[in-house]
């Protein structure tokens, strides 16, 4: 197991109080694999990805485990966390317009981490960043190298980052919606390369996103988050045949699809709820079609609908992993009447 | 960006002034017609004339080769009074900003400290203490600098400290230091030199300030301050000697200004 993620808390403070905005996160990465995490905004999908790599907002509080390569790095010091960094796991931001320095050329700002992490001389490292240019697919890396951020598109950019990231051969990959941000056939060059790199390394990747396209195309398995939760988990192709949790039928329900146009888009109806103010029970509860008493006071349970399908909802029961509303609501109205 | 510094005229004034001020302070002993500090008794208090330019002083020498010889007295004490509170002032900003909480807290309120005097007088005290001459006023200078740039270089911190590139530096494994000195510092020292320049002239006329009260530089030496206190007596006779000094003191501020302000408008890129 390359990445193995236990019960992991996070909690910001915010005017004096803490508020919990992920809530007891557990999941793991095989090496070789592609993990999504989906999700609204909001929902703490960027914030798995900080606390993955404990690059953590002051006044955060971080509970459980992160273990990777058998090493807990969320009990290991600042300066070795710093040598993991980069090294053994490196991360690719969302926008990458602002995530390179202006001020620095292509070169530099790719033989960072190979400064930082490797004793290579000049040379080599020179050549190491060539190298890593072409890998990316991006043209002319030897002018490449001395031009700054700003003379290139953002899916250049967006190359330039992933370059960075791979300096150093990690393990880990971690990529907070590394699409977003561009246009869409630059997101389609994006991810055939990241498809490659996966391909070509044996490196474990999670990709963080709200588009179920990206997940489609990239990933092995996945990960719905809702409100700093783990709601349903469960291999892509399964995932997308046969979704079980309410709100991954209403996210899957609300990607368009060419061809279709007479037929209303589904959404959601509400919103989020805020960290501080959640519902007690599911906190999914307010804005499910499905919602049922017991929804609302008590928190469910990851249970097993199938080997590696995994969800959390009153809808379903643990051994046959069918659906079981009806004899549910009956007992529970029966209850309510007594 | 040539283009955009002549597109002002008011920036193209401010950067002849200054030019001027460099290659007079660079070729004093070719462009002053007399010895700076030779008394000539014989011709003392002459009018300006072709033989001199701005007249002479009470003890004859020779007003306008002084004040060519004292460009390079007050570009010394601008010049350095900036390039120790500069550094000085962005470190510690920069450091402020960036680490917050109680480190923040202590440099904050020391600079806070500084700043609650003002600027001259702290000065005047500190010149005061250590006794006049040049190298003391400015010393009294740099430490009532300072505080300016700790305060811009820490409130363009702030605005970048959450920036994703500096985010992704941390990502990359990049300690806190190298962080503060590659990323940090370089991206948010732009206002603060922009500041530097505009300080160049007010420094050079606090300098004058100072020497004028008799806290900086002492009689023989053409500096500006001195020059016009020196002709505070003599005021009825002989109007040049104080008008030519007062005169350069003023086109040296002026002009370090205008082209503090046209860098301003240069790099600002809302102004673009």
């Amino acid at each position: 197991m390359l990445l193995e993620v236990k019960h992991m808390s996070l909690s910001l403070k915010r005017a004096g109080k803490y508020s919990k905005i992920l809530d007891d996160i557990s999941f793991y990465i095989e090496q070789g694999e592609t993990l999504g995490i989906v999700g609204e905004s909001g929902c703490g999908k960027s914030m798995t990805a900080l606390s993955l790599m404990q690059l953590l907002p002051e006044k955060a509080r971080l509970e459980g485990d992160v273990v990777l390569q058998q090493k807990n790095i969320s009990k290991v010091s600042k300066r070795k966390l710093e040598k993991i960094r980069g090294n053994q796991m490196s991360m690719i931001f969302q926008d990458p317009l602002t995530s390179l320095n202006p001020l620095q050329t292509v070169g530099v700002q790719v033989e960072e981490s190979l400064i930082l992490h490797t004793k290579k001389n000049k040379k080599e490292r020179r050549e190491r960043v060539l190298q890593l240019l072409n890998a990316v697919g991006l043209p002319r890396a030897e002018e490449l190298i001395d031009e700054y951020p700003h003379q290139l598109s953002g899916g250049m950019r967006q190359r330039i980052m992933i370059a960075i990231a791979m300096a150093c051969e990690p393990q880990l990959l971690i990529c907070d919606e590394p699409t977003t941000a561009l246009d869409v056939t630059v997101q389609a060059q994006i991810l055939e390369l990241m498809n490659e790199i996966k391909r070509e390394t044996e490196m474990g990747i999670v990709m963080i996103t709200h588009d179920m396209g990206v997940v489609a195309e990239v990933c092995d398995r996945v990960i719905v988050m809702y409100a700093g939760k783990i709601v349903e988990e469960a291999p892509v192709i399964e995932l997308f045949g046969n979704p079980k949790h309410p709100y991954t039928q209403g996210l899957l329900a609300s990607i368009p699809k060419l061809g279709r146009r007479k037929e209303k888009l589904g959404s959601i109806p509400g919103t989020v709820p805020t960290p501080g103010s959640m519902p007690t029970g599911c906190r999914f509860a307010d804005r499910c079609p499905h919602v049922m008493e017991i929804c609302r006071s008590v928190t469910p349970e990851m249970i097993q609908i199938q080997k590696s399908h995994q969800t959390a909802c009153w809808l379903y029961d643990e051994k046959e992993g069918n659906e079981n509303a009806t004899t549910r609501s009956h007992e529970l109205e029966a209850a309510l009447h007594n | 960006m040539a283009r955009r510094i002549f597109r002002s005229p008011l920036t193209v004034l401010g950067l002849f002034i200054v030019l001027g001020i460099l290659i007079a302070a660079l070729f004093a002993p070719v462009i002053a017609t007399h010895s700076p500090t030779e008394v000539d008794l014989v011709s003392k208090l002459e009018a300006p004339s072709v033989e001199h330019f701005f007249g002479t002083d009470e003890v004859g020498r020779d007003i306008f080769s002084r004040i060519v010889y004292g460009t390079r007295i007050s570009l010394r004490i601008g010049l350095l009074v900036v390039l120790i509170a500069f550094p000085v002032g962005t470190i510690l900003g920069a450091i402020a900003g960036y680490m917050g909480g109680r480190i923040d807290q202590v440099i904050m309120r020391i600079t806070d400290i500084f700043l609650s005097f003002p600027g001259i007088i702290l000065a005047m005290s500190i010149a005061a203490a250590l006794g006049p001459s040049i190298e003391n006023v400015m010393l009294a200078l740099a430490a009532t600098w300072w505080p300016w740039y700790t305060r811009i270089v820490r409130s363009s911190v702030l605005s970048i400290k959450h920036a994703e590139f500096i985010e992704a530096s941390r990502a990359l494994g990049a300690n806190p230091f190298r962080i503060l000195f590659k990323e940090v510092i370089p991206n948010s020292i732009a206002p603060a030199t922009i500041q530097a320049s505009l300080d160049l002239g007010f420094v050079i006329l606090a300098a004058a300030g100072l020497s004028f009260i008799g806290l900086g530089a002492q009689p023989p030496s053409p500096e500006w301050g001195a020059m016009l206190s020196n002709s505070r007596e003599i005021l009825r006779e002989a109007w040049w000697a104080a008008t030519f000094p007062g005169i350069a003191i003023l086109l040296t501020v002026l002009g370090f200004n205008l082209l503090g302000d046209g860098l301003n408008d240069l790099l600002d890129p809302k102004q673009r």
